[in-house]
C-alpha cells in the first residue's frame, strides 16, 4: 500500500482527522490550528455523542468513579453475551433447563458467555445503585438535572426488571420458586388476580409465565433500557456532569459554561481514560468469570415440590425483609412501592436549593437512613432455616439442602468414605476434607436443643459408581415428642 | 498520571484480556469434558433419589428386578456387539438408542403390564428434566464395571428356570417317586446327584429323553418311560437340567410351604435385601436407624410406652407390618409403614425365618 492510501485509511477510520492530527492527538499535544479535532467530534457519530470537553473538576476519579459509564459498561457486555446465548436457549418447560445444560456443559465458551453476561447483570445492578447514591450524595439531581434524575431511576427498575426475569430463565428449583413466591404478592393488590394472570399467564408460573419473561428480558425490557438509556445519556450531555457541590454551590436554570482554562477535552484525554478502565476492567471482569464464578444450576424446576430453603437474590433481599415484616400488600406492595415512587421524585420534592452537604442536613440524614434500613432489610430477608423449620430438620438441611449442593454433595467422591458416623459411635479420620464436615456436623448435632440426641452420617456405596450418602437424627427436645428425620441424597462418580 | 505512563498501563490491561481470553479458549476443550460429565454426574444424583422414591418397589434396589424386570441386567444396557442395540431392545423392535428407549418407557409406561406411564402428559408425576435425571441414573450401571451385589440376583433368569425344573420333577411328571435328589429318596432309578457335572448336558439331556440308551449300571431297560421326549418341551427339559445342575438356585423359588427351613431363611434374606430392611438393621450387632436383626428372635425389647414385649412371631410379623404399633424405645419411628403392601404374606414369613437364623 503506497504511503497516500494508508493515509488515506487512517484519515477515513478516524473520523476525518488526518494521520499526523491522530498522532498528535495520541500523544497529548495541542491541536493544529484551526483546530480539525472539533469538526470530527461534531460530524462523527460516536464522537458527536460524546461531549467535546468535560470541566477539569468532573474528570478527577474520585467524584464520580465512572459509575455511570461502568453502568453502560456493563450493560453493552450484558447486551454482547446475551445474544449468543439466545441461540442455545429454548423458552419451555420441558427444554429451558436441559437448554441451560448445553450452555453450561455442551457448547464451546458458552459458559464463559453465561458467566460474563451474569457477572455484567450484577455489575448493572450494583454501578447503578451507587451511581445513584453518588448523585444523592452531591445532590446533582437538582435542576437542571431533575429529568435526568428521573430516566436514571427508570433504568435502575429495569435493571433490577432484568435481572428478575433473566433469574426464571435458568428454571431450577431456586429460580422457580424465588419468582413464585414473588409474583404470589400480586395477588394483594385489588384486582390482583387479574394481574397476576397478565404476568404469569395461568393459575401457575408455567409455560406462558416462561415465554412472557423471556420476551420481557430479550426485547421488551432491553428495548426500554436501551431508549431511556439514549434519552438519560442526552441529558447528561446536555447539561453536562454536576461540578463538585463546592464549585456549584445551588441549582439553576441555565447551563453554566465551562471556561477555557478548565476544559479537559475527550479527544484525547478523557478518551485515554475511558480506555485505561475499558482495559482494566475487562480484564477484571474476564478473570471473575474463568476463575472465581461457579454457577452451579440446582434441581431442574418441579413445580410438585417446594424446596425448604426458598431465597431471593441478593438484590431482592431487602423485599424479602419487608415481608417479614407483617401483611404483604403494605410491606410487600404498597410500602416499596411509595419509596420508589418517592425516590424516582425526589428531584421535584426536594425544593432546597444547596448543593452542599452542610446546606441539606435533611436530605443527607434520609439518605443515611434509607441505606442503614436498606442493609437492615437486607439482613433481616437472609434465608433462616429455623423461621420454617425444626432444629433438627434445620441441620439437616444446613448439610443436604435443597437448592444447593452444600458441604457434603460438594466434596470429591473419592473422599467420601463408607461406613456409618454417629456422634456416639465411630468417627472418621479429622484430618481430612470428609473429617472436616463431619466435625462441623457433630459441632451443629451437639448444639441441638435435646435432652439426647443421636446424629449419624450414613455413607455406602450402592453400585460401583454411586454412593449413596443418609443423615439420620434422632432428636428428643424437652417438652416434646421426639423426632427422626432421615435425609438421602447421592453421589455419581465423575468418569468421562 | 503522565501520558507515558497511561500508555504503558493500557497496553498491560490489553495484555492481560487477552492473555486470560487466551487461557479461557485453551482450556475450553477439557472444562467442556469436565463441566459435561458433572452436569451428568448431577443428573445421576437426582435421579437416585426419584428412583429410590418411586422405583425400588418393583425393580429392586439394585435393579435387580422384583415385580417388573431387572434393569441393572446386560441385555438391556449392553449390546452384544459394539454398535449393535441391547437384546432386549432388539426384541422389541426398538430403532433408537438406549436413553431413548429408557426414557419413552418411563415416560409412556408399558401397556398392559404394572408399569404406568410417568410423564405428566401420560398423567404420571415426573417432569421431562425429571424422566432425564432417571434415565442418567440407569446408565450410571451401564457405565459401570459390572460387580454383583451380593444379595442381588444377577442370575434371576436360572433361578427361574431352576425352580420350573423343581416343580417338574418333584410335581406331575414324578421323577422324584424313582430317583433320589435333593431331598426326595426315591430308589428305583439311579441317585441324581452331581450328575450333570459327572456327565455333561447333552448326555443328561439325552437320557430323559431316550432312557434306554445308555443304562447306568445295575438297573433295568424298559422301566422309565420314553414319552418324556414329546411329554416335555425343550424349555421344560433345559429347566429339568438347570435344576439338575444347581438345585441350589431352586430353592429359592419354590412355594414357601415347600422350601426347607434353610432355603426359608435364604429366600428371607434377599427379600430383606431388596426391601431395603438393611438399610437401617444390620445382622452383626452393629447400631444403626433400626434394632440389629442380630439375636433379635425370642428377645424382650422395650416400646417407648414402657411395656415390655417378647420378640416371637406375632411380634415381628406386626412390627413389619405396622412398625409404629410396638415401637421399640430409642429407636426412631421413621420406618415406612407400607410392607405389609410391598411384601407377600410368604415373603413376610420368609423375613421373619430369616430373623430367626441370626442368632
Amino acid at each position: 500500500m503506497s504511503r497516500g492510501a494508508w493515509r488515506d485509511w487512517v484519515e477515513r477510520l478516524c473520523a476525518g482527522l488526518s494521520w499526523s492530527e491522530c498522532r498528535r492527538m495520541a500523544r497529548g499535544e495541542p491541536p493544529s490550528r484551526p483546530n480539525p479535532r472539533q469538526r470530527a467530534q461534531q460530524e462523527s457519530f460516536w464522537l458527536h455523542i460524546r461531549p467535546s470537553y468535560y470541566h477539569r473538576a468532573v474528570t478527577r476519579f474520585g467524584y464520580t468513579f465512572r459509575l455511570g459509564w461502568l453502568s453502560v459498561y456493563f450493560f453493552v457486555v450484558a447486551l454482547l453475551t446475551g445474544l449468543p446465548l439466545l441461540t442455545w436457549y429454548v423458552p419451555t418447560p420441558e427444554q429451558a433447563y436441559a437448554s441451560m445444560g448445553v450452555i453450561l456443559a455442551g457448547a464451546s465458551m458458552g459458559r464463559l458467555l453465561y458467566n460474563l453476561h451474569h457477572l455484567a447483570a450484577m455489575g448493572f445492578i450494583l454501578s447503578a445503585v451507587l451511581h445513584l447514591l453518588r448523585t444523592l450524595l452531591t445532590a446533582s439531581y437538582k435542576p437542571p438535572r431533575r429529568f435526568t434524575w428521573l430516566t436514571g431511576a427508570g433504568l435502575l427498575m429495569l435493571a433490577l426488571g432484568l435481572a428478575f426475569t433473566g433469574y426464571l430463565l435458568l428454571w431450577d428449583q431456586l429460580a422457580y420458586w424465588a419468582v413464585t413466591v414473588g409474583v404470589a404478592l400480586l395477588h394483594h393488590f385489588p384486582d390482583g388476580d387479574w394481574l397476576y394472570g397478565l404476568v404469569t399467564g395461568g393459575e401457575n408460573v408455567g409455560a406462558a409465565t416462561l415465554l412472557r419473561f423471556y420476551i420481557l428480558h430479550i426485547l421488551l425490557l432491553p428495548g426500554l433500557a436501551l431508549a431511556l438509556l439514549a434519552l438519560h445519556y442526552y441529558k447528561v450531555v446536555r447539561h453536562g456532569i454536576s461540578l463538585p457541590p463546592a464549585l456549584e454551590t445551588t441549582a439553576h436554570e441555565n447551563d453554566i459554561s465551562t471556561p477555557v482554562e478548565a476544559r479537559r477535552y475527550y479527544l484525547m484525554e478523557v478518551a485515554w481514560d475511558e480506555f485505561l478502565l475499558l482495559t482494566w476492567v475487562t480484564a477484571a471482569l474476564l478473570a471473575l468469570a474463568i476463575f472465581w464464578m461457579q454457577p452451579q444450576l440446582q434441581a431442574p424446576a418441579d413445580p410438585a415440590h417446594t424446596p425448604a430453603n426458598i431465597a431471593a437474590p441478593w438484590y431482592f433481599l431487602w423485599l424479602q425483609g419487608l415481608l417479614k415484616l407483617g401483611n404483604p400488600l403494605i410491606f410487600g406492595l404498597l410500602l416499596p412501592g411509595a419509596c420508589l415512587l418517592l425516590l424516582a421524585l425526589l428531584p421535584y420534592l426536594d425544593q432546597n436549593p444547596h448543593r452542599q452537604a452542610r446546606r441539606r442536613p435533611l436530605a443527607l440524614s434520609l439518605t443515611a437512613l434509607t441505606v442503614v434500613a436498606l442493609l437492615g432489610l437486607s439482613w433481616l430477608g437472609l434465608p433462616r432455616q429455623h423461621d420454617l423449620t425444626s432444629p433438627a430438620r434445620a441441620l439437616a438441611l444446613r448439610y443436604l439442602p435443597e437448592t444447593e449442593s452444600g458441604p457434603l454433595r460438594q466434596l470429591a467422591w473419592d473422599a467420601l468414605p463408607s461406613g456409618n458416623f454417629c456422634t456416639d459411635g465411630q468417627t472418621p479420620d479429622p484430618h481430612t476434607p470428609f473429617g472436616r464436615v463431619w466435625q462441623d456436623f457433630a459441632a451443629d448435632a451437639s448444639r441441638l436443643p435435646a435432652i439426647s440426641a443421636q446424629s449419624c452420617i450414613l455413607i455406602d456405596k450402592t453400585s460401583p459408581g454411586v454412593k449413596r450418602i443418609r443423615l439420620a437424627i434422632r432428636y428428643q427436645p424437652q417438652d416434646a415428642s421426639s423426632e427422626a428425620l432421615l435425609e438421602t441424597a447421592y453421589r455419581v462418580r465423575e468418569e468421562p | 498520571m503522565n501520558l507515558t505512563r497511561r500508555l504503558l498501563l493500557i497496553n498491560l490491561g490489553l495484555l492481560l484480556a487477552a492473555a486470560l481470553l487466551g487461557y479461557a479458549l485453551w482450556r475450553e476443550p477439557q472444562r467442556l469434558a469436565s463441566d459435561s460429565v458433572a452436569w451428568r454426574a448431577r443428573a445421576a444424583e437426582r435421579g437416585a433419589v426419584l428412583y429410590e422414591d418411586a422405583c425400588t418397589e418393583c425393580h429392586g434396589v439394585h435393579g435387580e428386578g422384583l415385580v417388573g424386570p431387572a434393569l441393572n441386567a446386560p441385555d438391556l444396557l449392553h449390546g452384544e456387539d459394539p454398535g449393535r442395540l441391547p437384546p432386549r431392545l432388539q426384541a422389541r423392535g426398538w430403532r433408537g438408542d438406549l436413553p431413548s428407549f429408557l426414557m419413552a418407557t418411563i415416560a409412556n409406561g408399558r401397556p398392559g403390564s404394572k408399569m404406568p406411564g410417568w410423564a405428566q402428559t401420560a398423567g404420571g408425576p415426573l417432569t421431562p428434566s425429571q424422566i432425564d435425571d432417571l434415565v442418567a441414573f440407569l446408565l450410571t450401571w451401564r457405565d459401570a464395571e459390572p460387580t454383583p451385589s451380593p444379595f442381588a440376583r444377577p442370575q434371576s433368569l436360572h433361578q427361574r428356570s431352576a425352580g420350573l425344573g423343581y416343580y417338574l420333577f418333584h410335581g406331575p411328571l414324578g421323577c422324584a417317586d424313582c430317583h433320589a435328589f435333593d431331598n426326595a429318596a426315591g430308589v428305583v432309578g439311579p441317585e441324581l446327584t452331581g450328575v450333570v457335572a459327572r456327565l455333561g448336558r447333552d448326555a443328561v439331556r439325552n437320557a430323559i429323553i431316550n432312557p434306554n440308551d445308555h443304562l447306568a449300571p445295575g438297573y433295568a431297560p424298559r422301566i422309565m418311560p420314553e414319552t418324556f421326549a414329546y411329554a416335555l418341551s425343550e424349555n421344560q427339559i433345559r429347566s429339568l437340567l438347570d435344576y439338575l445342575e444347581h438345585p441350589e438356585n431352586a430353592a429359592l423359588q419354590v412355594a414357601p410351604l415347600e422350601r426347607s427351613e434353610k432355603d426359608q431363611a435364604l429366600w428371607g434374606k434377599m427379600v430383606a435385601d431388596g426391601a431395603g430392611c438393611f438399610g437401617c438393621h444390620t445382622v452383626d450387632g452393629t447400631a444403626s436407624d433400626g434394632p440389629t436383626f442380630l439375636g433379635l428372635y425370642g428377645q424382650t425389647r422395650t416400646l417407648d410406652d414402657g411395656v415390655v414385649v417378647v420378640a416371637d412371631d406375632d411380634y415381628l410379623y406386626e412390627s413389619i407390618v405396622s412398625p409404629s404399633a410396638k415401637q421399640v424405645a430409642g429407636y426412631p419411628d421413621i420406618m415406612d409403614q407400607d410392607y405389609g403392601f410391598r411384601l407377600s404374606e410368604d415373603d413376610i414369613r420368609a423375613v421373619i425365618a430369616y430373623i430367626k437364623t441370626l442368632r
